[in-house]
């Protein structure tokens, strides 16, 4: 390196700083420390104070050819943000400002290396909260949830990390600082790249995230089922029938019987014979590494004996918000529940909650016993849960304890969460998630649903994301046209090869259109459904323009040089930036699925009011989510899907000056095409979220 | 050893209340880094220099073990490290106690600054603490803490300085917190009467101000810049050695320990 450091920027090339740099949270180079093998350090490590060092820190790399490895508090689990030999380091960790709180628009802006822990106290002090709730939330930055596509246990209410994002400064090698989002000086496309993009085209040093004020009710409680099949069919009916459930998590038998999660925790029936004897065995000296080691080196064995004491299943369900709204979605929700479930009652989420971020504490006993564990989640459709999650028990039960729980759930499906806990060295790790990914891309699954590729999983993302890597590859020209950042990451080559595709199935709620196919030609498509969100085009609106529960496409197939893509296999896919709308560009002939909804039961209702989107704007923000929310001749109009649309229209009818009278449902549409914000008074308004109203930009 | 290998091993859930780790940036200064160097170095994988390096990275302000769900004893453990890594300094001179009193104060100030100006309770009794009852100097076990058990027994001890109380917790007394506060740590530390105190970072004890100046300085302008208005700093010697980073510390954000009785 010549001409190192760069000015005044802090730095360190002293061993303790560089060894620190080295690793980050992937199992694999744990097992591999553990077992004596560490990794090679990287030149220097940087703490840039402020973005302005950044952006000096990266002119100078550009100049040099310096490669750049960004870090923010190391928790990747895939190796991606790892410092390696030849590059240095730039910690995010001295961004640490946040602020202001908007508390008018709900929005604050917050530097990338804040950790998400001091950010939630932060705003808990303040009366708001983010709703970001990883299990890494103690562990990670906010720049690394950007970077990586994060998503937290309550994403089904607050949405994924994403959509929280309003707007992002990267700074970049070639073209200098850009601002991306709402009021961006960049085009708005980019958005999408830059989000998982994973240290590959800029560094991101500061977002503005939309935030809700603390819930004032929460409901948690837990469900026994009789079967997988039969708890998720209530799933799939709750989240279709649009009740938004903050919490919603299957364990299998497996993770239900080895958490006894469907004992109340007073009751020890059962387990404290084993209890005891385990107990009194780890007294022996070296005995509580054998204990370990020796099950799983028979994962066959364990997975059979798992399978045969396989019982009910456990379902955590909660809703939190406002307590009026609260108390109709869990009404409407029980409904569902109750008709193939057993209430457990209070005490089972109730655990699950005051335990949500304690499951990393157990993994150090297995790395200490010589064992390893990890996890995998991966995002299906409804009609491939069954698939996806036999075809990866089948394919690591020779190599590891598997076991599993969903999350993350959608109206189209949701995210299987493995967890395996093996055996062995870094070739039976290899090996293992070969096996593992190799069955998640046969049985449609997407590689990653929230952890992101890092190298674990950077051939298998490739292989999904195939030719359409080419918009990744043509914004890393522009942004790093020497590619000094994360060199070798993320889509540094394309796999081409199709992966299998299977056909829609009715309980995925989905249809298959044109992607140039007007409103009307969709909702004909959609019959005898209706569209769940009607955009005028397909594409929607950007994803910081829209609520956090509107969708546009969900898959995207079309060609790319020739070459066949599907993306979006299922609802969500972190695997490195989100390309549909790349593939879109690329292919105008291309075809997408969107969401279709029931008619069955739905309710709307009227009103003449002064100011119509500010009371529209106040329903958003007393927690309703309205399937209809617009604006037509001057009259508001409300309309809700599902078992609890009346119940929820009744509330919403009480928020709205001189109510809401009841009307046939009238067939709108939703804005697309370039908007702006606008005040809630502006007469040219065409749609709102809770941060603003909006309006066209050409009006 | 296998306390500090569940520690390196650990996906660093307590790096978030870790002052250290916070003010400076420095992932080396995590809880779960400093473990792993000391793991390294107990099996020939790093040198004594390195060790040592690591060790003196923690202030000893026990925020890692208050947050983890296992109460890992990471800062004792690291105490007994240093211990072994580090020449040992001088103990301190342990404060008298007069006979006969049955509840006593000990004041955060060192023995060259003056008695806090107001009154205290009648049936306190203030004992001015010279050299902070070795907090600086970062002794641990005996005969120190004898010398502290032996003072004190007996006694209804109060204190507003989280070192202090550290100190005399590790003596095996029960000293309790004399204020009722909103505290000034980097985290969400609440000091509340009666019960244990946060045992907040001003950066300015060794063996960090010792061994890694720099760090010392930014966990001390970290920290000033949390000063955020309503916040207070109990201690005068930590705003002394605030300011003495070159930090500006609002003189109304600081409270006299004398006001504080």
């Amino acid at each position: 390196m010549s001409n190192w450091p760069v000015g005044d920027i802090p730095n360190s090339a002293d061993a303790l700083d560089l060894r620190a740099a080295s690793r980050d949270l992937w199992p694999r180079d744990t097992l591999a420390w553990w077992q004596g093998v560490r990794p090679p350090d990287p030149d220097r490590v940087y703490w840039p104070d402020n973005e302005a060092q950044v952006q000096s820190l990266l002119d100078h790399a550009h100049n040099e050819k310096q490669a750049v490895i960004v870090y923010g508090a190391g928790s990747g689990v895939g190796g991606g943000a790892r410092g390696v030999s030849g590059s240095i380091v730039l910690d995010t960790k001295r961004l640490d400002h946040i602020g202001p709180l908007d508390t008018e628009r709900w929005t604050v802006r917050v530097q990338a290396g804040v950790i998400g822990q001091h950010l939630e106290d932060w705003l808990a002090e303040r009366g708001f909260t983010l709703g970001h709730s990883p299990s890494s939330i103690v562990c990670s930055t906010v720049g690394g949830w950007a970077a990586a596509r994060s998503a937290g246990q309550f994403s089904s209410r607050y949405g994924v990390f994403e959509d929280m994002v309003l707007q992002m400064r990267v700074a970049t090698p070639g073209k200098g600082t850009v601002t991306v989002g709402m009021d961006g000086d960049a085009p708005d496309a980019w958005m999408a790249i830059l989000l998982g993009s994973e240290g590959t085209l800029g560094v991101i040093t500061e977002v503005t995230l939309r935030v809700m004020p603390i819930a004032k009710a929460r409901w948690l409680r837990g469900y026994a089922f009789p079967s997988v099949e039969t708890a998720l069919t209530a799933m799939r009916q709750l989240m279709q029938a649009e009740t938004w459930p903050a919490v919603l998590r299957l364990y299998d038998p497996v993770d239900t019987r080895i958490g006894g999660k469907t004992k109340p925790k007073s009751d020890k029936s059962g387990v404290s014979a084993l209890t005891r004897l385990r107990g009194a065995l780890a007294r022996i000296p070296g005995m509580e590494r054998r204990m370990l080691a020796l099950p799983l080196s028979l994962p066959r064995l364990l997975n059979t004996l798992a399978d045969i004491a396989s019982g009910e299943v456990l379902l955590i369900v909660g809703w939190e918000g406002e307590p009026d709204v609260v108390d109709a979605l869990v009404e409407a929700g029980r409904s569902l529940l109750e008709a193939g479930g057993r209430d457990l009652g209070a005490a089972p989420g109730e655990r699950w909650f005051d335990s949500r971020h304690a499951v990393s504490y157990k993994l150090m006993p297995l790395f200490r016993g010589g064992a390893f564990a990890d996890t995998m989640e991966v995002g299906c459709r409804w009609s491939d849960v069954p698939k996806v999650y036999a075809a990866v028990r089948n394919a690591v039960r020779g190599h590891a304890l598997v076991m599993a729980h969903m999350s993350h759930l959608y109206p189209e499906g949701g995210s299987l969460y493995f967890s395996f806990a093996g055996h062995g060295d870094q070739r039976t790790y290899d090996a293992l998630w070969q096996r593992a990914l190799d069955a998640v891309l046969a049985s449609g699954a997407t590689t990653t649903h929230h952890h992101g590729v890092g190298r674990l999983k950077q051939r298998h993302a490739m292989a999904e994301v195939g030719a359409a890597a080419v918009g990744w590859q043509r914004l890393r020209d522009l942004l790093d046209p020497h590619d000094v950042l994360g060199a070798g990451l993320l889509f540094c080559e394309t796999v081409i090869g199709e992966l299998p595709h299977f056909a829609l199935h009715a309980d995925d709620g989905l249809v298959d259109v044109p992607v140039g196919a007007c409103v009307d030609d969709r909702r004909a498509l959609a019959h005898p459904h209706d569209l769940r969100w009607p955009w005028e085009e397909a594409c929607g609106l950007p994803r910081w323009q829209r609520l956090a529960w509107q969708t546009t496409w969900i898959d995207v197939r079309g060609i790319i040089g020739g070459e066949p893509v599907h993306l979006g296999r299922g609802p969500r896919s972190a695997s490195g930036s989100d390309l549909r709308p790349t593939l879109v560009e690329e292919d105008p002939l291309a075809r997408v699925t969107v969401a279709t909804v029931a008619t069955e039961g739905r309710w709307m209702g009227r009103a003449t009011v002064e100011h119509p989107w500010v009371v529209a704007r106040a329903l958003l923000r007393h927690d309703l989510r309205p399937s209809v929310l617009t604006v037509v001749d001057g009259v508001l109009l409300v309309g809700f899907h599902g078992v609890a649309g009346r119940a929820l229209g009744a509330l919403a009818s009480g928020h709205v000056p001189g109510g809401l009278v009841r009307t046939e449902w009238v067939m709108t549409s939703l804005p697309s095409g370039r908007l702006v914000a606008c005040d809630a008074v502006d007469p040219a308004v065409v749609h709102v979220t809770h941060q603003c109203a909006w309006r066209r930009v050409d009006e | 050893m296998s306390e500090l290998e569940t520690c390196s091993l650990c996906p660093r859930l307590c790096r978030h209340a870790c002052p250290v780790a916070v003010g400076t940036g420095r992932e080396a200064a995590t809880p779960t880094a400093i473990a792993g160097v000391l793991v390294d170095h107990a099996r020939g994988q790093a040198s004594d220099e390195l060790a040592r390096q690591a060790a003196t990275l923690c202030v000893d302000c026990g925020a890692c073990q208050d947050a983890c769900h296992l109460h890992q004893p990471l800062p004792s453990l690291l105490r007994q490290a240093r211990d072994v890594l580090l020449s040992p300094s001088p103990g301190p001179a342990l404060p008298s106690v007069p006979s006969g009193v049955q509840s006593v104060l000990l004041v955060v100030e060192s023995a060259d600054t003056t008695l806090p100006s107001a009154e205290a309770p009648s049936d306190v009794h203030i004992v001015v603490c010279p050299e902070r009852l070795g907090v600086d100097h970062d002794f641990g076990a005996s005969p120190e803490l004898d010398g502290v058990r032996a003072a004190f027994t007996g006694y209804d001890v109060y204190t507003m300085d989280g070192g202090i109380f550290d100190v005399l917790h590790r003596a095996g007394l029960e000293p309790r917190w004399a204020l009722k506060v909103s505290a000034m740590s980097i985290g969400s530390c609440v000091c509340t009467l009666g019960e244990r105190p946060p045992l907040a970072c001003c950066g300015g004890r060794g063996p960090l101000r010792e061994y890694h100046p720099a760090s010392a300085k930014q966990l001390a302008w970290s920290f000033a810049r949390r000063l955020e208005p309503g916040r207070v700093l109990l201690d005068t010697r930590c705003a002394q050695h605030l300011r003495a980073q070159g930090c500006a510390v609002d003189p109304h954000a600081v409270i006299e320990t004398g006001e504080m009785v």
